[in-house]
C-alpha cells in the first residue's frame, strides 16, 4: 500500500509539474519583456534626453552669441563697469563678501547700478531677455582667485530673482577652467540643479574689448525643469505602455504554449498515468497511446510514437517475460528433481554395511552445479567381493547428469553380472561408443576388492591414480597403467591390475573436482597436497578421510567458487574376512526322473549361471551335460519307473570353478565306466550309443562317482 | 526349438534355432525325415541354434546316412559349442560343415 501511495504522490506532484510549466513560461517571457522595456526605455530616454538637452543648450549658446554680439559696440562702457565692480570686489574683505545677495552687501556697489553706462549696458540686455522665453541672461566675470562667478550686469526686473552688480556665487573648479581657457569650437555650458531655480542649463559666450581681449562673459541660463518633467511622464508612458503590452504578450505565448506543448503533454502523460494504472490493476487494455494524434512531424508527435511503440514493445516484453519466468520455475523444478534422483542413484547412508567389521567405506560426492557429472558406486558382489568404482563424465549439467545416469547403471550391471574389472569396462565401452553422437565420455576407476585375500583388482579408464596406503606406511600414489577413456572408441580393450593388500590397508578415489580444485590466485590443489592432507592424520576412519581432504580443499581454495564436481571415497580393509558355508553360492532343485523336468533343472542352472560372469560358451556346455546326464538317469535309473532326483550347482569358494551334483536313489550305475563309442568310424557304421556320456566326459574338466547311503551321485566340475 | 524351411525345387534349407535336447531331439527328428521326401541336397544353418544334445547327434547320423545316398548334405554356420560337440564326438570328420 505504501508504494502504491507514493506513486500516487508523485503523479500529483507530476500534475503540479505541469502547471508550474506554464508558470515557468509565464514568468520567463514577462522576465524578458521587462529585460528588452527597460533596455528599450534606456535607450529611448537617452536619445530623447541627448535630443532636447542639445536643443536647450543651443537656444542658450546662440542667445548669449547673439547677445555677446550685440554688446560689441559698447566694450569700451562696459570694460570700466567690470573693472570697477570686480576691484571692489576683490577689495572687500572675505567676511563682507560673504554677505552677497544681501541689501547690506549690495550697498558696497550701488554707485555702479546708478551710472548711466550700465543702465545703457541692462537696456540691451533687456531686449534680449524680452525676446526669449529665458529663464535669464546676464554678464558674469569669472574670478579665478576667488573661484566664483561674479555677477556684473542683469537686466532681470523681478527682486526676487534678480541680481545685483557684485554678486557672486562659487564655481565648480572644471566649469571655471572651461570658461577661462574658452575653446572657440565647442559650446561652452554647464548644467546643474541649483537650490534657488531647479535644474537650469547654462551657457557663455565671451564679450571681447577693441584689443580682442575677454572682459566678461554673457551668460544665458534656461530652465530644464520642463525638460526634466517631460523625461518623467515620458518614463510612466512608456512604462507602462511596455507593461501592457508585456502582459498581453505573456498571456498570449502562454496560451500558445499551453495549445501547442502543455496539453499535448499532459494527454501523453495521462496515457501513461492510465497506462500505469490498467497495469497495476491489471486491465487488459491495449492501446494507450497510439489514438493520441498531434501535429504530424513535430517532437511531440514522435514522443507519442516512441511511446506508442515502447508500450507495444514493454507488452511483448512481458509476454515474452512470463512464458521465459514460467519455463525456468518448469525448468529449475526438473533440475532440483533431478539432482534429488542423481543424489539416490549414489548410496549415502552409513553406516553402509552395519554387519560388516572387516571393511569400511565412505564417499560423497558434491555437485559444482545443481546437476553434476561425477558418480561413484560401491557393493558387495557376493559376501566377500567388493565393487568400488568413481568415475568422472566430461561435462557439467543436465547433459552430464544424463550420461552419468547411463554410465553408472551399465558398469554396474557389468560389475554385478561378475565380470572383471578389465572386461566390464570393455564392454560398457563397447555399449556407450555404439550412440555416442554426442561424443561424451567419462573417465572410471573400477576396482573389485576380494575381502577374502586382500587382492584388488582394478583397470584405470582415463581417471585419476588410485591412492593407497598399505597397512602402517603412507598414503601413496598408485600410478596405475592407464587406458583410454570410455565412450572415447570402441574396440579398446581395458587391461587390469592386481594389488596385493594387508589388513589394515586404505584406499583413497578421487575425481579431478579434488585434485584440480582451483584456488583465488589459480593455484591447484594437486595430488601432492591430498597425499599431504591423508598423511597428516593417517589412521581415521573413512568419513574423517573425506571430511579432511574436503575442508583441505576448502582451505586452499580460499572460497574460490567451485567450478568441478568434488567426489572422494574412502575404504578401510580392516581384516580379513573368514568365509562361512552360506557364502558359497549354489542352487538345488529336486525333480522326478521324467524327460521334461530337463527343462526346469537347466533354467536353474543358467539362473545360477548368469549370476555368477559365467562365459555363454560354459553356459551352453553345462546345458548339454545336464541334458545328457538327466536323460541318463530317467532312461535307465530307475528302470521303467519313475523316482526323485536332486541336482545341485555350486561354486567354488574362489569361485574358479562350478561343481555340479547329480543324486538319484535308482540301481547302482557308474556311467563314467562304460566304454566311448569308436568316433573314427564312417557314418554308416556310427553306432548312435554311448555318445552323451563321452560328451559329459569331454565338456567337463572333472568327473566323480560315488554310491553312497543307497543313492548314485555324480559329481562333474568345469573350471571357468 | 524352431525350425524354419525354405524349399527351392530338390533343394532344402532349414534353419534351426534355440536347442535341439533330449526333450525337442525327437520332435527334430520327425520333421527332418518328412521335410528331406523328395530333396537331392539339404542345407542345415545353425547360425541360431545355441546347443544340441547326444539326442540331436543322433538324429543328425541317421540323416546324413539318408543324404548320402542323394546329393548330399552340409551344415553351415557353426558356433563354437557345437564345433566343439562335433569335434569330441568326431562328427566333424561325418559331416560336410562350412
Amino acid at each position: 500500500m505504501k508504494t502504491t501511495d507514493s506513486t500516487e504522490r508523485r503523479e500529483k506532484n507530476g500534475e503540479e509539474s505541469v502547471h508550474s510549466v506554464s508558470n515557468i513560461v509565464f514568468r520567463s517571457t514577462i522576465l524578458g519583456s521587462v529585460i528588452q522595456g527597460a533596455v528599450a526605455l534606456l535607450i529611448g530616454l537617452g536619445m530623447y534626453t541627448i535630443a532636447l538637452g542639445n536643443q536647450y543648450i543651443t537656444l542658450s549658446y546662440n542667445l548669449a552669441r547673439s547677445a555677446s554680439v550685440a554688446l560689441t559696440e559698447y566694450t569700451d562702457e562696459l570694460q570700466p563697469i567690470v573693472e570697477t565692480v570686480v576691484q571692489r570686489y576683490h577689495a572687500l574683505p572675505e567676511e563682507v563678501r560673504e554677505k552677497t545677495f544681501t541689501k547690506e552687501y549690495r550697498d558696497n556697489f550701488l554707485d555702479i547700478y546708478a551710472d548711466d553706462d550700465y543702465y545703457k549696458v541692462r537696456q540691451i540686455m533687456h531686449r534680449f531677455l524680452n525676446n526669449s522665453d529665458l529663464f535669464g541672461v546676464y554678464i558674469g566675470y569669472y574670478d579665478e582667485k576667488t573661484k566664483a562667478l561674479v555677477y556684473i550686469v542683469d537686466p532681470d526686473d523681478n527682486e526676487d530673482t534678480t541680481t545685483f552688480p557684485g554678486d557672486w556665487e562659487p564655481v565648480k573648479d572644471n566649469e571655471l577652467s572651461e570658461f577661462i581657457n574658452w575653446d572657440y569650437d565647442s559650446k561652452t555650458y554647464s548644467i546643474d540643479n541649483t537650490e534657488k531655480w531647479g535644474w537650469i542649463c547654462t551657457s557663455g559666450y565671451p564679450i571681447h574689448n577693441a584689443h580682442g581681449k575677454i572682459i566678461g562673459f554673457v551668460l544665458a541660463d534656461v530652465s530644464l525643469n520642463e525638460l526634466y518633467s517631460g523625461i518623467k511622464s515620458f518614463v510612466v508612458q512608456f512604462s507602462l505602455a511596455v507593461l501592457l503590452i508585456m502582459v498581453l504578450q505573456a498571456v498570449a505565448v502562454v496560451y500558445y504554449f499551453r495549445w501547442r506543448i502543455v496539453n499535448p503533454i499532459n494527454a501523453i502523460a495521462g496515457a501513461a498515468s492510465r497506462y500505469a494504472r490498467d497495469k497495476r490493476e491489471g486491465n487488459d487494455v491495449p492501446d494507450h497511446f497510439s489514438h493520441l494524434n498531434f501535429k504530424s512531424g513535430s517532437e511531440l508527435n514522435h514522443l507519442c510514437c516512441v511511446m506508442s511503440r515502447m508500450e507495444k514493445y514493454i507488452s511483448e516484453y512481458e509476454k515474452n517475460l512470463t512464458d521465459m519466468t514460467a519455463e525456468k520455475e518448469r525448468i529449475e523444478t526438473e533440475l532440483s528433481l533431478a539432482t534429488r534422483i542423481q543424489a539416490d542413484m549414489l548410496p549415502s547412508e552409513y553406516p553402509a554395511f552395519p554387519d560388516r567389521d572387516d571393511f569400511d567405506i565412505y564417499a560423497s560426492m558434491i555437485p559444482a552445479k545443481e546437476v553434476g557429472g561425477d558418480f561413484y558406486d560401491y557393493f558387495l558382489l557376493d559376501s566377500s567381493h567388493l565393487v568400488m568404482m568413481v568415475a568422472d563424465v566430461s561435462g557439467k549439467g543436465v547433459p552430464a547428469a544424463l550420461f552419468m545416469m547411463m554410465s553408472k547403471l551399465l558398469l554396474r550391471n557389468a560389475a554385478m553380472e561378475g565380470m572383471s574389472p578389465a572386461s566390464a569396462l570393455t564392454e560398457v565401452n563397447e555399449i556407450i561408443c555404439r550412440n555416442n553422437k554426442e561424443e561424451m565420455f567419462v573417465t572410471v576407476w573400477l576396482g573389485i576388492l576380494d575381502l577374502v585375500t586382500g587382492v584388488l583388482t582394478a583397470a584405470n579408464a582415463g581417471h585419476e591414480f588410485p591412492i593407497l596406503r598399505n597397512s602402517g606406511g603412507k598414503y601413496t600414489a598408485v600410478k596405475d597403467k592407464h587406458d583410454f577413456v570410455i565412450g572415447g572408441m570402441p574396440g579398446i580393450k581395458y587391461r587390469q591390475y592386481e594389488i596385493q593388500l594387508e589388513p589394515g590397508s586404505r584406499i583413497f578415489l578421487y575425481t579431478d573436482g579434488v585434485a584440480e580444485a582451483t584456488s583465488t590466485d589459480f593455484a591447484l590443489f594437486g595430488i601432492d597436497e591430498i597425499l599431504e592432507v591423508l598423511n597428516a592424520d593417517p589412521d581415521i576412519a573413512p568419513k574423517q578421510v573425506c571430511e579432511a581432504v574436503y575442508a583441505g580443499v576448502e582451505k586452499f581454495v580460499k572460497g574460490a567458487p567451485q567450478f568441478d564436481d568434488i567426489t572422494m571415497m574412502s575404504v578401510h580393509y580392516i581384516k580379513r574376512y573368514e568365509l562361512k558355508e552360506q557364502d558359497v553360492p549354489s542352487r538345488t532343485i529336486n525333480v522326478r526322473s521324467t524327460i521334461d523336468q530337463i527343462e526346469p533343472v537347466t533354467s536353474m542352472a543358467l539362473d545360477f549361471l548368469d549370476a555368477q560372469e559365467c562365459p555363454k560358451r560354459i553356459k551352453h556346455q553345462i546345458c548339454v551335460v545336464i541334458d545328457e546326464v538327466f536323460s541318463n538317469i530317467v532312461n535307465y535309473a530307475y528302470g521303467s519307473g519313475v523316482g526323485d532326483v536332486e541336482v545341485s550347482i555350486k561354486a567354488s569358494q574362489n569361485r574358479s570353478s562350478i561343481d555340479l551334483i547329480f543324486i538319484d536313489s535308482g540301481v547302482k550305475f557308474n556311467p563314467l565306466q562304460s566304454e566311448d563309442p569308436d568316433i573314427t568310424a564312417e557314418a554308416e557304421e556310427r553306432e548312435a550309443g554311448g555318445l552323451g556320456i563321452m560328451m559329459v566326459k569331454k565338456l567337463m574338466d572333472g568327473v566323480s562317482y560315488e554310491y553312497r547311503d543307497s543313492k548314485n551321485i555324480l559329481t562333474l566340475r568345469k573350471f571357468l | 526349438m524352431v525350425i524354419d524351411k525354405v524349399k527351392n525345387g530338390t533343394d532344402l534349407v532349414i534353419r534351426l534355432s534355440g536347442r535341439i535336447d533330449s526333450i525337442t531331439a525327437p520332435n527334430f527328428d520327425v520333421e527332418l525325415k518328412s521335410s528331406i521326401i523328395g530333396i537331392e541336397t539339404l542345407t542345415l544353418d545353425m547360425e541360431k541354434l545355441d546347443y544340441m544334445s547326444s539326442a540331436c547327434l543322433r538324429v543328425l547320423l541317421s540323416v546324413q546316412k539318408i543324404m548320402n545316398g542323394r546329393g548330399g548334405m552340409k551344415v553351415i554356420h557353426v558356433n563354437d559349442v557345437i564345433r566343439e560337440i562335433f569335434d569330441i564326438t568326431g562328427f566333424s570328420g561325418i559331416l560336410t560343415i562350412e
